[in-house]
């Protein structure tokens, strides 16, 4: 078992991939968007909790 | 209110330098890439933060950004006395005029496309670095005033690439004379206008935004793979401002790579696929992460608002 999750950890570490064509969502429409929503832009990233680093 | 830890933990100093500040934290081996970032931003005020991540200098001497998820102590940062870190815009808009809301966003993307276009790093032909001169010119002393602005005013600013000003048969007064010329034009427009209507034109420039790797082709070929808001491009090692092929997001099946090599499947079926060899595995695990995080931008531009009800 150790050796197939050290194989699965170098596999990851040197291969990657990504489907873009995957990702799209079919209601999403052809072309550009309206004007973006600073709301809308917020939700993919929401303000961070206050975080004291010191 | 000090948070008391268990442990004494040695702190790290770090320095962040943003397009025109420069900050000093101290943070624990503990902190992630993500706690810093959101502490950089918070300190300057930044809520369009989607754009911007932290750039280093890796042990390999490779520009690399920083990864939030990870602690900052783990990634390959040059343990200095203090950690070094850029604070950079990493995506670009697709269009500056609809998509950057804050004034320090404006602000720090105009600073970053200015130097980039200064530098020669964006190639900027000489009558348009004229004209964004004169908006940079604008943006810094705002409305012309004859009575203010004497001759040999802008006799210490940087604003023209070194190769336009070197290559034609003007001295350094003349030019200085038609930006001057411009500047007048632009009348009483606000700073804040000027640095979008530098970035309006900044943005159609060939270069703007395109981050340039290069690549082999199976044929040992040299050539650059650029990767943008829109998607990939392929360019020869001569010219980086014509695609020879251009894949745009919606023409992707997927892209992988497996330790150098890298493949762009096509949807189209009939169309062969794209493959290419970089120097070093960390390359192409850059190159897909800018092309994850450009994918995501371009697709949430395209999502239809949700009406909440």
């Amino acid at each position: 078992a150790v050796a197939t999750v050290s194989a699965a950890l170098e596999r990851r570490a040197t291969s990657g991939t990504y489907s873009p064509s995957k990702q799209e969502t079919s209601s999403a429409p052809p072309g550009l968007g309206g004007r973006l929503e600073s709301e809308v832009w917020t939700e993919l990233k929401p303000p961070p909790p206050c975080e004291r680093l010191i | 209110q000090r948070k008391v830890c268990k442990k004494i933990q040695k702190q790290i100093n770090v320095r962040v330098t943003t397009m025109d500040a420069e900050l000093e934290f101290a943070i624990q081996p503990s902190t992630t890439g993500k706690q810093l970032f959101d502490q950089v931003v918070k300190t300057v005020g930044l809520r369009e933060i989607w754009f911007f991540g932290l750039q280093y200098v890796d042990s390999k001497g490779y520009a690399t950004w920083l990864k939030l998820n990870k602690k900052v102590q783990q990634q390959d940062v040059r343990k200095d006395a203090i950690l070094q870190f850029k604070f950079r815009a990493k995506f670009f808009p697709e269009d500056v005029a609809e998509e950057l809301i804050q004034d320090i966003t404006q602000r720090l993307f105009f600073l970053q496309v200015k130097d980039s276009i200064l530098a020669d790093e964006t190639y900027c032909p000489p009558e348009t670095s004229v004209l964004l001169a004169s908006y940079a010119v604008q943006a810094k002393y705002a409305t012309y005033d004859p009575d203010k602005h004497k001759s040999g005013y802008l006799a210490n600013d940087r604003l023209l690439p070194e190769r336009v000003s070197s290559q034609h048969k003007m001295t350094k007064d003349q030019w200085e004379e038609r930006i001057q010329t411009w500047h007048a034009e632009h009348g009483i427009m606000p700073r804040e206008d000027a640095m979008i209507e530098y970035l309006k034109i900044a943005q159609d420039l060939e270069m703007y935004g395109v981050n340039y790797f290069e690549i082999q082709n199976k044929k040992k070929t040299s050539l650059y793979l650029g990767v943008d808001a829109l998607g990939l491009n392929v360019y020869e090692k001569n010219d980086k401002l014509t695609p020879k092929i251009g894949f745009p997001w919606s023409e992707i099946r997927n892209i992988s790579f497996n330790d150098r090599k890298f493949v762009i499947k096509p949807i189209d079926k009939k169309a062969p696929d794209f493959v290419f060899y970089v120097e070093r595995l960390r390359i192409n695990k850059r190159i897909l992460a800018l092309c994850m995080g450009n994918h995501e931008l371009y697709m949430r531009r395209r999502k239809p608002d949700t009406i909440e009800v």
